[in-house]
């Protein structure tokens, strides 16, 4: 009992020592000592000569008592003091982190006022979403919402604010705030600043949001990175981030963090986009001419975004900027593009308009002029916007995208008599696929107040898929026509309020609601008779149509607590009233960011997602055939679980590198896979029937390390990760390596600035081997009963586990130069480079064949593969910008 | 047009068609692949009053130039309602081993068990299911425009047959032509199955059927989802010639199979039927046929067979 008493003493003192300890230690004035002799001047120049002296750097907020005349104490003082004395008049707090003290001003309950604006871009008045307004002395700030608009809630006083955006210089204003001030930052592109190098990826705001997992991509940056035939592309660009994989080489799939495809929100101003692939997904249906900024989320998804499980990829189309006309000329040796934005009554409202098109098909056309017998392709895309402002607080748009893929082939064959008879006999035949997305919205923007923002907007998608027959026969003077066409699709209405309020400084609210119709087409065929003998027959088969209703709400809280903390808190509802079941969700949503310094932060994010369609599909290969499905009764909505960790560190005299680690882990509920013993060439089994429910997880590591400024930019990724998935029905039960499951990647994005008129790219990818489901033996397979011989294929095969084998690795270099110069109106760019530079071929399929060339009976199966860039692919490309 | 533009123009025009095409590259590569193979397979289809017969053999590796390896070592053991009545050493020269004292009845419980001299001991078990007989057979003459807009000449067939209420019942329909020809010297004989038209919804109970996209003929098989214990009128359509009247000293039999599957021989046909769909389509996941077979692969499935028939008897032969 003594010594039981003594130890809790002893544990006392230890206790009382360390927190008295602590406190003394936090009270000791560590700054270096100053000897002066007492010079007056203004208070900035003492302070530039206290830095001198002491070699600490002295940051202070503009809101202390700044004076043109004051003066150092003569003597040796330290640091602290010394500036104590310059600012006898307010007092103030200070931070140390290691040779740098920061300055603030002690609020001393003085008035607020709401500081508020929008940034733009100053030479198209274009609105800059995400951009930063931030303190430069504390780093603390905010970001605008996705309309450019952002409020702030300050003390009254001096005040420094920068503005920033990617691939923007930073603007500055310093002002006093004296009542509710509107401050309209216009930020000018990098670009236009020669002496200034492209920015990159470098986002000011990258240590201060609390969003896990964020990144958002220059899309200047994009358009100077090799393509393949010279076809910029978003996509491509996404699937080199670190946790993000392509899938089969060459496509437009999107496999972030251990999710399927479909898996991705896909947002094109707002609206989901359904099908993002032309030419079977080699290249993507975003024209990157019309596009304005792309952000995409891996995790920590905040409450405002819902529906989808693994990523959100927010296209933000090019608004049309307001000063005067300007364009764009793209000649390449796929497509050809055309892009104008200008205003249509100057400040007041603006359009953009963008088309591309592919023109092989007339090239193929001119060759095959003559066949009877022709096959064709081309696929085109049209991008309109408008804006109008009623008011400084009132300002509507309208956007549309419209984008067809077309396969065909037609059959031409005429004859006639030379008997002077009517024997003529004349056959038409036309087949063809068709395949697109026309998504349409219109938004308005109010601002009720400002601390108030408000959007509202109501949007139309729709993606189709068509396969056609025609035929028309002429024989004499007897003729009859047939027409079938198979279509499926889905199309989307929907109607949402977004709310933006900013009740205080670093404190913003933001609410909404959001109703959706899907109306799924599983698919019809519509058959078209016609005889000059009979009436038209037309008989529709199959048209089956379901629907379902989402209802969305949702609320989001980011705040600062401290200099240190930043929060956001939200939870999103969402009800799925489905043909024959209604579901629900509740989704808490959780991000944290702790700042050590302004240069280092840590982040932590929670996220509940779940989700209502998916993507029936069979293949490694996103086909416009997959089919967009609700749940139902048999099919519950697929869910996860998403955690994750992460810093961000900047390093660097002016933050020339920027390094970001991030670890997460992801469990995924429902997700759907065919059964073993189906597939999707097995139609009379019922959809549901055909899909089965399991499990996943994945987790794994992703770094980014970012170089952001000087004549060499980019960044170079490299993800480890694993996921498994685990369905009670198939691979015997056990849990197997998901679809895309590579432990290893690497991407490498350069740009090297050689002159204001050079610049030169470089991407290199690296990726360890997917898994493959092969075949590893083989049976005998007998004929079927009552059916004859000859019903035996000879043998069946054996696929042991699914996806029980690995792929080779896969890497690939593209190089690419910008070459640019000025003209009289304008300025043109030529872009070469070559795709697969040192020829590598890499996997795209794999499978069994038999051996060529051997004797007969002697013949072994060889496994082979398949690559699809399989040599130095080369491109040219010619820009023009008026 | 300058020399230098046209020269420019074809470098273009090359290009394009170089990079279009894509070239695909095809290659043999060396992966590690762990040998598959050396799994027993055990076959057995029991139909009522036919021989009972069954195969053994083991699975060989992928990439060898047996499509199956034969079993020396194997001995068979056939359970009936759980009495062992058949034991026999595996005659490892036959494909099928045939065994007539097997008595092979509908309804009952069969299990097909086999093993090699290593130990490894593969089975399958079976209820042979109860023939469902077709009650009528009826005709009709129509004539319906083909997809040119042609009249043709076509025979629908309506097969009427009752499904057992109490159970899952799986179908096959076949149909079979059988001609004999008496003309000349001997008898010519030949038969072949008949390619019907599947009309009938049970061919295709997905609701979302994309005809442009299909094409997998599963050989006639279908479940009774749609009909479970109803008397059912199955529809067909067969071209009008298989109803022509045959020439002097000729007949023709049209004979209608309706066979009752067990549920794993159905699963077995119609996985097996998607997986060889898919053998020459690399870019679609192998299929996985269904086996019944533990510790091993293959499959022990029953089918019992109703029939009817058309004749038709040129004069001769009458």
């Amino acid at each position: 009992m003594v010594l039981n008493i003594k130890i809790k003493k002893a544990v006392g003192v230890i206790l009382l020592w360390g927190i008295t300890s602590f406190s003394l230690w936090s009270q000791t004035d560590t700054t270096p000592r100053v000897s002066t002799a007492g010079q007056n001047g203004s208070t900035a120049d003492l302070i530039r000569f206290l830095e001198a002296q002491s070699g600490w750097v002295i940051s202070y907020s503009s809101r202390l008592c700044i004076t043109d005349e004051n003066a150092l104490l003569p003597g040796s003082f330290t640091l602290l003091e010394q500036l104590r004395n310059l600012f006898s008049d307010c007092r103030f707090d200070y931070i140390i982190r290691g040779q740098r003290i920061i300055l603030k001003p002690i609020d001393q309950g003085e008035e607020h006022y709401v500081v508020s604006g929008f940034v733009i871009d100053h030479q198209s008045g274009e609105s800059l979403p995400a951009a930063g307004i931030y303190d430069p002395e504390t780093n603390q700030g905010t970001i605008c919402n996705n309309y450019g608009f952002y409020s702030f809630s300050l003390p009254a006083g001096q005040w420094h604010l920068r503005a920033s955006y990617v691939g923007y210089q930073a603007q500055d204003q310093l002002f006093e705030l004296t009542r509710d001030t509107v401050i309209n930052f216009r930020l000018v592109t990098a670009l236009q600043l020669r002496e200034v190098s492209v920015l990159g990826f470098q986002n000011p705001e990258l240590v201060n949001a609390a969003r896990m997992g964020a990144v958002v991509l220059s899309v200047e940056e994009i358009r100077s990175t090799p393509a393949l035939l010279g076809e910029t592309d978003l996509i491509k660009n996404i699937q080199m981030l670190p946790g993000i994989q392509g899938g089969s080489e060459g496509f437009s799939g999107l496999y972030v963090r251990g999710g399927g495809p479909d898996q991705n929100l896909i947002l094109l101003d707002d609206v989901p986009v359904y099908n993002i692939g032309h030419l079977l997904g080699f290249f993507s249906i975003f024209n990157a001419d019309a596009v304005k900024q792309v952000s995409v989320l891996k995790g920590g998804f905040p409450a405002r975004y819902g529906g989808r499980l693994s990523s959100v990829v927010d296209v933000r189309m090019v608004e049309g900027n307001r000063e005067r006309v300007k364009g764009t000329l793209n000649l390449g040796l796929l497509s050809s593009g055309l892009s104008l934005d200008g205003p249509v009554k100057k400040d007041k409202s603006g359009f953009a308009l963008s088309i591309r098109r592919t023109y092989l098909d007339a090239i193929v056309g001119l060759i095959q002029r003559d066949d009877e017998e022709t096959t064709n392709y081309f696929f085109y895309d049209i991008n309109g916007k408008y804006n109008q402002s009623f008011s400084a607080r009132s300002r509507l748009y309208l956007s549309a995208y419209f984008g067809r893929d077309r396969y065909f082939t037609t059959y031409n064959y005429v004859t006639a008599s030379n008997d002077g008879s009517s024997n003529v006999i004349s056959l038409n035949d036309e087949n063809s696929a068709g395949w697109g997305n026309f998504v349409t919205a219109v938004r308005w923007n109010y601002l009720f107040n400002n601390k108030l923002f408000a959007n509202f907007t109501a949007n139309y998608s729709n993606y189709r898929f068509t396969i056609g027959v025609k035929q028309n026969n002429e024989v004499s003077n007897g003729w009859d026509s047939f027409e079938q066409r198979y279509i499926s699709g889905i199309q989307d209405v929907s109607v949402r309020a977004d709310f933006d309020y900013f009740p205080a400084n670093g404190n913003i609210v933001k609410f909404g609601t959001k109703v959706v119709y899907h109306l799924f087409n599983p698919g019809i065929d519509i058959i078209q008779r016609g005889e000059n003998t009979a009436s038209p027959v037309d008989t529709t088969l199959g048209e089956m149509q379901l629907n379902g209703w989402e209802y969305h709400t949702y609320f989001e809280n980011e705040f600062v607590p401290n200099d240190q903390w930043r929060i956001n808190l939200g939870a999103r509802l969402i009800l799925f009233e489905g043909e024959d079941k209604i579901y629900w969700s509740a989704e808490p949503r959780v991000s944290l960011r702790y700042a050590v310094n302004p240069d280092w932060a840590f982040r932590a994010a929670f996220s509940s997602m779940s989700q209502f369609v998916h993507l029936v599909s069979s293949s490694n290969v996103a086909l416009p055939t997959d089919l967009w499905l609700p749940v139902t009764r048999k099919i519950p909505p697929m869910r996860a679980l998403q955690v994750s960790v992460g810093s961000d560190r900047n390093l660097g005299q002016q933050d020339d590198f920027t390094v970001s680690f991030d670890l997460y882990y992801k469990q995924l509920d429902n997700i759907l896979h065919y059964r073993e013993s189906t597939g999707f060439f097995d139609y009379s089994t019922q959809w549901e029937d055909k899909l089965t429910g399991g499990t996943g997880t994945s987790y794994g590591m992703e770094l980014l390390v970012r170089k952001n400024n000087g004549p060499l930019t980019g960044w170079m990724g490299y993800t480890l990760a694993r996921t498994q998935n685990d369905f009670d029905d198939l691979n015997q039960g056990t849990a197997f390596a998901a679809r895309f499951d590579r432990r290893h990647d690497v991407g490498v994005n350069l740009n090297y600035r050689f002159s204001d008129r050079t610049d030169g790219g470089l991407m290199w990818q690296y990726g360890s081997g997917t898994p493959v489901t092969l075949p590893s033996e083989k049976y005998f397979a007998p004929d079927f009963p009552f059916m004859g011989s000859g019903t035996n294929s000879g043998y069946s095969e054996n696929a042991v586990s699914i996806n029980g084998f690995r792929m080779p690795a896969f890497h690939r270099l593209d190089v690419g130069f910008n070459f640019k110069k000025e003209l009289r109106r304008g300025e043109r760019v030529w872009s070469l480079g070559i795709i697969n530079l040192y020829g590598r071929q890499n996997p795209f399929l794999l499978y069994f064949a038999d051996t060529n060339g051997s004797d007969p009976g002697t013949s072994q199966r060889q496994l082979k593969q398949l690559s699809i860039f399989p040599f130095p692919i080369p491109y040219v490309k010619y820009t023009y910008r008026f | 047009m300058t020399k230098q533009f046209v020269t420019y123009f074809r470098w273009i025009l090359l290009l394009l068609v170089v990079m279009v095409l894509f070239p695909g590259c095809e290659k043999d590569i060396d992966l590690k692949l762990k040998k598959g193979g050396g799994k027993l397979v055990l076959f057995s289809f029991l139909v009522p009053d036919s021989v009972f017969s069954v195969h053994l053999s083991r699975s060989v590796s992928y990439s060898s130039i047996d499509d199956f390896e034969r079993v020396y070592d194997g001995s068979v053991k056939v359970f009936q309602n759980g009495t062992l009545i058949d034991t026999f050493d595996y005659p490892f020269r036959d494909l099928w081993a045939q065994r007539e004292q097997v008595d092979v009845r509908a309804g009952e419980s069969y299990v097909v068990q086999a093993s090699d001299a290593l130990g490894n001991v593969v089975s399958g078990s079976v209820t042979i299911p109860l023939a469902v007989p077709i009650e009528k057979l009826d005709t009709v003459r129509i004539l319906t425009p083909d997809d040119r807009g042609i009249l043709r000449s076509y025979i629908d067939c309506s097969i009427t047959f009752t499904d057992p209420a109490q159970d899952e019942n799986y179908y096959q329909l076949l149909m079979a032509e059988e001609f004999w020809d008496t003309n000349g010297t001997g008898i010519k004989y030949s038969y072949q199955l008949v390619n019907f038209i599947k009309l009938d919804p049970v061919f295709y109970i997905r609701d979302q059927e994309g005809s442009l996209l299909g094409g997998i003929d599963f050989k006639g098989t279908f479940h009774d989802e749609l009909f479970n214990g109803k008397r059912y009128h199955l529809k067909i359509r067969i071209p009008s010639t298989y109803v022509i009247p045959p020439a002097l000293k000729q007949k023709r039999r049209l004979t209608f199979l309706l066979l009752s599957q067990s549920r794993d021989y159905f699963d077995y046909l119609r996985s097996r039927v998607v997986a060889e769909y898919n053998y020459e389509i690399p870019i679609v996941d192998p299929i996985k046929i269904h086996s019944n077979v533990e510790g091993g692969l293959g499959l022990v499935g029953g089918l019992s067979v109703a029939a009817d028939s058309l004749v038709f008897n040129g004069d001769a032969m009458k």
